[in-house]
């Protein structure tokens, strides 16, 4: 079974917002739709539910056009949670199992198991709108995943959530795709989620820029960058024609010029300074983006913002 | 369009609904206001029925006394007096309605001359002095009373109940208005709370954007019904139990019945579907401002005009007649052929409302970011 999106074109008032997108979801494999924000991740999704209409293109699942019926067997959580907020967090998920189609009994059963398993057993009589936005994000998944749905879509699953959180909804992640299911999940925020997938979808201003295994992306391109844990001014390896990239609390990052030896660069850093700590890596996701694109990621994200 | 769905959204919404306190602040309110209404009458000293009383003074060689107390609508209370101050005290204090002073003429005294009692006690002494005067020229009074029986005028009232009858329809027509009112803001601002805060749009992944549409109508429309059911309850149990209710009440409730249901039917299907034209919960109430105005046109026309030519047109209309018809039946205004084909042109309003309403709902329901115009969806 594969999730198969082909040339979806979509407009908001004469302004292409995706313009002849494919997507492919394998089953056991987590993907990830990536972009700046604007990018028409959030669009594509909503038009793989349904809940859009494309101007063009099709959604496939197994190898014909979607139905509604397979549609119910996924489950979606939308960029804006949506929930009855003044509903208590337990009734809820049952309601929305009923809705699938799940007897009460067994909605109850699941109901209990999800909110155990997603640490929230203790607030499931609570009303939606007395707990904390990460907490209702989980409320969010949760509902998303009640009916154990063949195919997970998550847009921005990450946004908002602390580090432990993270690491936990990684974890939900990496188990549903080990137990075989389908899963895609939109973010913007290249650098977090870079660990997680295997495939990825980069897209920018409605137009796939890249598209791979972040394995074989990392190896077809030539970049190396060398990364040091001490502060690198720039005239101390300008010569070799080296480009220092950022500067941080970690150390500083620098790109190396094709041919370059990593290890002439590293004795230029210590004649300045001392070094404890190195590497030698491909480049990160972000870095990708920018040498897809010309333009970074975090300032495609204040572009749009503004 | 899925039963099931549509079923366990009607199933949320009540049982939401029934949480809420306001909701039960309503049913309270209209069931407490229609238990005064059957009970207040019960309560309230009755005017009329205890009688009247009469003193009188002076000498009753006319038999004025034995003809007062023989009567027997309105029975009279007759006291005999010692003279005219004590007669004028009694009145003052409201120990005695009337007061006669027999003598030449007799003199009736009361405090409100118009008083209906002072005519019957005038009318009975009149009839007295007659037949004294008669006798004494030598004529039966018996004989002329039975020559003119048949020519005297008598009183006959043309709808003695006309009051009472406008006055159980002015009272289900408020009720029907103030809550078809308020269901429908409620369905507009239910459903653009749905579209804010995007829960339409893990429902719509889900169920069919019917099902949400009719859900919240039947759902809120069975909130409705309950309030109805506590406002008519009081007036059922009354009249089973045999106690008089104001005349008319029973056929404009059952007509009222059919006309609400038909007409909130077609009020919130409208509501829901033009709350999916908004995106922000604020803008709910703009939207149903056209609704409101036909309800309060309907509505003031039936208090006002109700069972004038304006209301006999009114009531064939669909969005007025729901307002309109309770009050002609309550007043007995229309005919049963008015009723028939207005009941069906309701309700084929109603089947029409939801075929475009369903429309219109699933297309704006997941246009997010302005408030839509009607003419973009249709
Ligand atoms: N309902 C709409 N009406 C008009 N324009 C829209 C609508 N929805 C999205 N857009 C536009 O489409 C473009 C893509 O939006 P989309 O939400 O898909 O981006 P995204 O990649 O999800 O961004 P983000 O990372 O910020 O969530 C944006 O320019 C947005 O303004
Ligand atoms: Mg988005």
């Amino acid at each position: 079974m594969t999730l198969s999106v082909r040339g979806i074109t979509q407009s908001f008032e004469h302004r292409t917002v995706l313009d002849g997108v494919d997507l492919e979801v394998q089953p056991g494999t987590i993907t990830g739709l990536l972009g700046p924000n604007g990018a028409g991740k959030t669009t594509l999704m909503r038009i793989v539910f349904g809940v859009l209409d494309p101007l063009g293109g099709e959604v496939r699942w197994n190898g014909r056009p979607v139905t509604d019926a397979d549609r119910r067997r996924w489950g979606y959580m939308p960029q804006e949670r949506g929930l009855y907020r003044e509903m208590r967090v337990h009734d809820h998920l049952v309601w929305i199992a009923r809705l699938y189609g799940i007897d009460r009994r067994e909605a109850g059963d699941r109901a209990d198991d999800l909110l155990g398993r997603l640490g929230l057993a203790d607030r499931a009589r609570d009303a939606i709108c007395d707990l904390s936005g990460g907490m209702s994000q989980r409320v969010q998944l949760a509902v998303a995943m009640v009916h154990t749905p063949e195919l997970l879509v998550l847009d921005e699953p990450f946004a908002g959530l602390d580090p432990t959180a993270v690491e936990f909804l990684s974890d939900v992640i990496r188990d549903h795709v080990a137990r075989g299911g389908h899963l895609v999940f939109s973010s913007h925020q290249l650098d977090l989620v870079e660990h997680l997938c295997e495939s990825i979808v980069l897209i920018d201003r409605g137009r796939v820029v890249l598209r791979g295994t972040l394995r074989e992306l990392r190896a077809a391109s030539t970049d190396r960058f060398l990364r040091v844990d001490a502060d690198v001014a720039d005239d101390w390896v300008a010569g070799a024609g080296v480009t220092r990239l950022d500067r941080s609390a970690r150390g500083t990052r620098l790109l190396l010029p094709p041919g370059a030896d990593a290890a002439t660069v590293l004795d230029d850093v210590r004649r300045h300074t001392s070094v404890s700590d190195f590497g030698v890596e491909a480049p990160t996701l972000s870095e990708l983006f920018l040498a897809a694109t010309g333009r970074d990621v975090a300032e495609t994200d204040a572009e749009t913002a503004t | 369009m899925s039963v099931r769905t549509t079923r366990l959204v009607v199933e949320r919404e009540v049982r939401e609904a029934a949480r809420r306190k306001g909701i039960w602040a309503l049913v309270a309110f209209t069931f407490l206001g229609s238990m005064a209404l059957v009970l207040l009458p019960e309560l309230l000293p009755d005017g009329g029925d205890d009688g009247a009383s009469v003193m009188i003074v002076g000498d009753d060689e006319l038999g004025v006394t034995a003809a007062l107390e023989a009567m027997t609508d309105p029975e009279l209370e007759v006291s005999v007096g010692d003279d005219r101050g004590e007669l004028e005290t009694a009145i003052a204090d409201d120990q005695v309605d009337v007061g006669v002073v027999l003598g030449d003429p007799p003199i009736v005294v009361a405090e409100d001359v118009d008083a209906s009692i002072v005519g019957v006690v005038s009318d009975v002494i009149a009839d007295r002095v007659v037949a004294a005067r008669l006798t004494e020229v030598g004529i039966d009074p018996a004989e002329v009373r039975a020559a003119f029986a048949d020519a005297l005028p008598t009183v006959e009232p043309i709808d003695a109940e006309r009051g009472a009858k406008r006055a159980a329809g002015f009272l289900v027509s408020m009720v029907l208005y103030l809550l078809t009112v308020i269901l429908t803001s409620q369905v507009a601002s239910g459903v653009a709370v749905e579209k804010s805060n995007r829960v339409s749009e893990v429902l719509l992944a889900i169920v069919p954007p019917r099902s949400l549409l009719f859900g919240k109508v039947i759902g809120v429309g069975c909130i409705g019904l309950v309030t109805l059911i506590a406002a008519a309850t009081p007036v059922v149990v009354k009249y089973v139990a045999g106690g008089d209710l104001p005349s008319g009440l029973g056929p404009t409730l059952l007509a009222s019945s059919i006309w609400f249901v038909g007409g909130l039917a077609l009020f919130l299907t409208l509501a829901g579907s033009l709350g999916a034209l908004v995106s922000r919960q604020e803008e709910a109430g703009s939207v149903v401002v056209p609704l409101t105005m036909i309800l309060v046109v309907g509505y003031l026309t039936a208090l006002s005009a109700g069972d004038s030519v304006v209301g006999a047109i009114m009531a064939y209309f669909p969005l007025t007649s729901p307002m309109v018809v309770p009050y002609r039946v309550a007043v007995g205004a229309g005919s049963t052929f008015e009723y028939v084909v207005s009941a069906i042109l309701l309700f084929g309003a109603v089947v029409l409302a939801a075929r475009v309403g369903a429309v219109v709902f699933r297309r704006a329901i997941v246009r997010t970011g302005r408030r839509l115009k009607l003419r973009e969806v249709l």
